[in-house]
């Protein structure tokens, strides 16, 4: 039960917090000249990206340890995802001191840092628990 | 339990050292930084102008206003002035899509002592008319040029961070202050009327001579024309001074809730320490049966603690830097002080230090129940209550 | 069976008795079954008294107790609780210090020694099944029990992993034998308290002890557990080892050679 808990309920709410914060208080930029800057786009691909890390978490909920480490392997790489599309797929204002680079990337970078790490705590716990039932 | 509760607090403790130790280094680091790049003693601005100039050269936001270089040659003329050089303040609209305002600081690399040193350190050439030198933050294109009115300027160099205002500044020299004015007029809102172009200067530098204060040269100024005492006059230390008192400030604050939190931390982790010795006496009774010596409860107690302290300390440590690193640019604006990234090995050390004092602290801990553990008869403490 | 009370010449003579004991007398009655002559006791206490203080005033808990225990012999003691019968096996093992008189154990002075030899003594010599449930939680039945041989480095039969593995196989051995094997890789808190007792006596077995010590070893079990491990201790006195066990189960006395009662700190024979 603790197990199925930790591979599930973390992805849940950073997968949540992923789809939400870009579009409230981690916002993009707006339109610059009538023109959507690259960090809109980010936002919505970052949006869909923790839509489908709290889909794997509700999944964890109803599965098997050994479907839950296969369930937090895609959430690890969803959080890879993350992290390449603001700097490498999408990117995003170049500006310093711009909103999306100030808060949007970081907080993007530390949801999926919080993702990888609760992911691989939850696929440790998940794979060693087996060997001592 | 006991070990989450320990580690918990452990962590709090790592991550309010580090995290305020991280705010403390960087703040001093953007101040040295700061009074690095504040190499004049005396600004003389216009009327009305002096505000804006302070905000300059701390962390405002770019603004544009000038006299004549008339009044300027006339300023320089004043009596304990070793150095004087002209700059010009352009403030820019958005460069290109995405960016924002710039502050354009046109300058004399002939009589400057305020921009070149610093520049020198990181482009040894000579700015020609036309090109440009880049603070940290503008956003220059891979084929290093910017954007600016409609035109693309080359850069020649891109200037390092200095947690200032200047990182948002394109450095030009004097002689390209009227192309500059004329690009803007051709796009938007000509900056200054054109029969200022080039005649407009913004402030002259002043670097006072040996035994002369700044105070006495501006007097020296005013005494030129009476129509000076209306000029503004600025002095950098003194601003230097204020950001000082205001971070000083903010710096002690962190220094004592830092302490507070650790008063507090170290109380309760005496206090669950000395409660863990009643849930583990009978875990230490029976390995005191089983033949264990004193030195090995007390080696057992020492390992789990460290080790608590450890895995807390790096805990706090992480979860710091994920605040920290990630939203620097954030943290400095907020803060309205120059804030720079102090140097990787410092930053490096303090982890270090965060992590031994974590350790230390949980091994202190531990030392209370040594001593009960190391008691003669502690078999029966041990056994208390059964 | 060999249980019977057959050998009622314990030693002891409580300390109403005037000191002149004939501790001989234990020695004569197991001649049968142990091989030397004259063979020294194993354990042997002398006027051992343990004064504590209760409200202010000073009373005995252990008074004046004398006992001789033989390799082999099977000695039981029983009396309330209260009645320092723990307070008496403490201090043969040295984790309680007698306010005077001495504790001899396999031939050493246990007040007398220093916390790593007499931490040692314990280890080597003696094997202790406490009344409560010492069993570690955080390691399983099989490491619970190897514990003892893993305190001090190198084992009587060696050391690396050639001597660990003989451990395991030794400690397996042992919870085979009290037919709790199949427990090996669980832990404390998934054992009912007879599993749990019975893995703390294979626990004590460990280290081949010369004296076994038992408190209360019968204490939470059922008639089944209770017959498997007396016949256990009986085995280990027929082995030679002395065991030493508290006791207030007549199940259990009739298991041993020797039986003392124990009341208000005073040893007698029962």
């Amino acid at each position: 039960m603790k197990n199925k808990l930790f591979a599930s309920l973390p992805n849940i709410v950073l997968g949540a917090l992923t789809a939400i914060a870009p579009q409230t208080f981690a916002h993009a930029c707006g339109a610059h000249d009538g023109m959507m800057p690259a960090c809109h786009y980010s936002q919505q691909a970052a949006t869909g990206i923790g839509v489908v890390i709290l889909a794997l978490g509700v999944v964890a909920l109803f599965a098997e340890p050994k479907i839950r480490v296969g369930l937090n392997i895609a959430a690890i790489a969803d959080a890879l995802l993350l992290f390449a599309v603001p700097t490498v797929l999408i990117g995003i204002c170049k500006g310093a001191m711009m909103h999306c680079r100030m808060v949007m990337l970081p907080t993007l970078i530390v949801l999926g840092v919080l993702t990888i790490v609760f992911a691989a705590v939850a696929i440790w716990l998940d794979t060693r628990a087996p060997k001592r039932a | 339990m006991r070990t989450g509760a320990l580690l918990a607090v452990v962590t709090i403790l790592a991550l309010a050292f580090f995290g305020g130790t991280m705010l403390t280094m960087n703040l001093n680091t953007g101040m040295t930084s700061m009074e690095r790049r504040l190499g004049a003693d005396l600004m003389v601005v216009p009327q009305n102008t002096t505000q804006k100039a302070e905000a300059l050269l701390t962390d405002g936001s770019p603004s544009t206003f000038y006299f004549t270089k008339d009044i300027a040659a006339k300023v320089e003329q004043a009596d304990g002035i070793e150095q004087a050089s002209e700059q010009t303040y352009i403030a820019s609209l958005a460069a290109a899509c995405c960016a924002e305002k710039l502050q354009i600081i046109g300058y004399d690399p002939a009589t400057d002592f305020v921009i070149e040193p610093w520049v020198a350190s990181q482009f040894d050439g000579t700015l020609e008319d036309g090109q440009m030198i880049a603070g940290a933050n503008v956003n220059v294109s891979v084929d290093g040029t910017v954007e600016l009115y409609g035109r693309t300027w080359p850069v020649v160099a891109q200037l390092a961070n200095t947690g200032t205002s200047l990182d948002n500044s394109v450095f030009i020299n004097l002689d390209t202050v009227p192309d500059m004015v004329d690009a803007s007029a051709k796009v938007a809102k000509r900056v200054m009327p054109a029969e200022y172009a080039d005649k407009a200067v913004s402030t002259v530098l002043v670097k006072v001579a040996e035994g002369y204060d700044a105070q006495t040269v501006a007097m020296n100024i005013q005494r030129l024309d009476p129509t000076f005492s209306d000029l503004g006059y600025v002095y950098p230390g003194g601003i230097t001074a204020t950001t000082k008192t205001a971070l000083n400030a903010l710096v002690t604050y962190l220094a004592v809730f830092v302490a507070a939190i650790w008063v507090m931390g170290v109380i309760v982790l005496l206090a669950v320490f000395a409660s863990s010795v009643n849930e583990r006496k009978r875990e230490f009774a029976s390995l005191r049966i089983l033949g264990a010596t004193r030195g090995m409860l007390a080696g057992i107690l020492l390992r789990e603690s460290a080790l608590i302290g450890l895995g807390g300390g790096i805990l706090g440590v992480g979860l710091a830097s994920l605040a920290i690193f990630p939203f620097s640019a954030l943290i400095g604006r907020q803060l309205q002080l120059p804030y720079l990234q102090a140097p990787w090995p410092a930053v490096l050390a303090v982890m270090g230090l965060a992590v031994i004092c974590s350790v230390a602290i949980g091994v202190i801990g531990s030392l209370s129940v040594l001593a009960r553990i190391g008691r003669p008869e502690a078999y029966l403490t041990l056994r208390e209550g059964e | 069976m060999t249980g019977s009370i057959e050998a009622m010449n314990g030693t002891v003579t409580g300390a109403m008795d005037d000191d002149t004991t004939d501790s001989v007398a234990g020695a004569i009655a197991h001649e049968s079954r142990t091989a030397a002559a004259q063979p020294a006791p194993l354990v042997e206490l002398k006027d051992l008294t343990r004064t504590f203080t209760r409200r202010g005033a000073p009373f005995d808990a252990v008074s004046h107790v004398n006992l001789a225990i033989m390799p082999g012999e099977f000695v039981a003691i029983v009396g309330r609780s209260g009645n320092g019968k723990s307070t008496l096996i403490n201090m043969v093992a040295g984790l309680v210090r007698p306010t005077s008189g001495v504790a001899v154990v396999d031939g050493r002075n246990v007040a007398g020694l220093g916390d790593r030899e007499l931490s040692l003594l314990r280890n080597r010599t003696i094997g202790f099944v406490t009344q409560s449930q010492t069993l570690l939680a955080n390691l399983t039945v099989l490491d619970n029990v190897m514990l003892p041989s893993t305190l001090y480095g190198n084992t009587p039969s060696g050391s690396g992993d050639v001597a660990s593995e003989q451990a395991e196989q030794r400690a397996r051995t042992l919870l085979e034998r009290l037919d709790v094997a199949d427990l090996a890789d669980s832990y404390p808190r998934e054992l009912s308290g007879g599993e749990m007792r019975r893995v703390s006596i294979a626990r004590a077995l460990m280290n081949t002890p010369k004296l076994l010590i038992a408190d209360e070893p019968t204490g939470d079990l059922d008639q089944t557990s209770t017959d498997l491990v007396m016949r256990l201790l009986r085995e280990r006195a027929d082995a030679g080892t002395a065991v030493l066990m508290v006791t207030h189960d007549p199940d259990a006395l009739a298991w041993a050679d020797t039986v003392y009662r124990m009341d208000a700190g005073v040893l007698s024979m029962a």
